[in-house]
């Protein structure tokens, strides 16, 4: 199904990458594909660049790294939340880490990829349902 | 309904009082204090002014509007919430300079009593238009101005 046919099936709907690499994104899609991870962070330099704030209520289209569509994931919950102040509940729920010690070591070095990471950085953190499953076959090299 | 933002310090920050029409800049200490800013010893309104004299704050994008009736792509509109958090940027970095736990406080006009619904910490570099800085973020609407009290800090990434 195009991007275009999506979105005028579920209108509002931004598209979004998991992820600043093809290898990570394809990780985090099987995570979400797999349950485990129902959770996922923006910072506000990454809204400052474009990013689109989600909204509660508003289903969003996540594509893999070369954009095609590969879920469409409703927001149920959003909080603000410093970098410094995230909590074990909703690190875990990421899916990503076994521990919030894990979770404040990949993502600094994520955000230090991206050249933003601030330790008082706020995050907008976001819990997510899956609508649709394309079950696109993420085959990285 | 309009949106109001202020600056709470406890030392004054000079040099933007005077400043052109149709800029952003701080007008005279208000009388009533918002509840969220009773600690601080100075307490202004970042405001936008016009040639009659201090108007509002909805220069940063009033989003108190249903969406169907904001221009959102008129460039003369997003010119102006650019320079007007322009402004603001360089009010929070001379605040800062005063004051390492300045704040501001942003509501909708008439709810300066109200207790503060959410609470941000932001760098003065996230300051920076239609990125939500007074809106519910956290709520089933950004189209609303809850009361918010940002804790600013000077360090950016």
């Amino acid at each position: 199904m195009s991007l275009a046919a999506l979105q005028s099936r579920f209108p509002g709907a931004v598209t979004y990458v998991f992820g600043d690499s093809a290898r990570l994104s394809a990780h985090l899609l099987g995570l979400v594909r797999s349950g485990a991870k129902r959770a996922t962070c923006l910072s506000m330099a990454e809204v400052a660049r474009g990013e689109a704030i989600p909204q509660i209520g508003r289903c969003d289209i996540a594509t893999t790294f070369d954009g095609r569509p590969a879920l469409v994931n409703r927001t149920v919950e959003l909080r603000l939340v410093r970098f410094c102040d995230m909590g074990a509940e909703m690190a875990l729920a990421e899916g990503e880490d076994e521990t919030l010690e894990g979770w404040r070591a990949g993502h600094q070095a994520y955000y230090r990829r991206m050249g933003v990471f601030d330790p008082q950085m706020e995050l907008i953190w976001e819990r997510f349902e899956v609508v649709e499953d394309f079950g696109a076959v993420d085959v990285v090299g | 309904m309009c949106l109001m933002v202020y600056l709470g310090t406890d030392a004054p920050v000079d040099g933007f009082g005077e400043v052109a029409p149709d800029e952003v800049g701080l007008a005279p200490e208000v009388e009533h204090r918002p509840a969220a800013l009773t600690d601080k010893a100075r307490v202004m309104r970042v405001a936008d002014r016009t040639p009659e004299g201090w108007n509002c704050s909805c220069v940063f994008g009033c989003s108190g509007y249903p969406p169907d009736m904001v221009e959102e792509d008129d460039p003369e509109a997003l010119a102006a919430r650019r320079a007007a958090f322009a402004a603001l940027r360089a009010i929070a970095q001379a605040a800062l300079a005063v004051d390492p736990v300045a704040l501001v406080f942003s509501c909708t006009s008439g709810e300066e009593a109200g207790a503060v619904r959410v609470t941000r910490h932001l760098a003065v570099c996230d300051l920076q238009p239609d990125t939500g800085v007074f809106d519910d973020i956290e709520g089933l609407g950004q189209f609303s101005e809850p009361p918010v009290l940002i804790h600013l800090r000077a360090a950016g990434p």
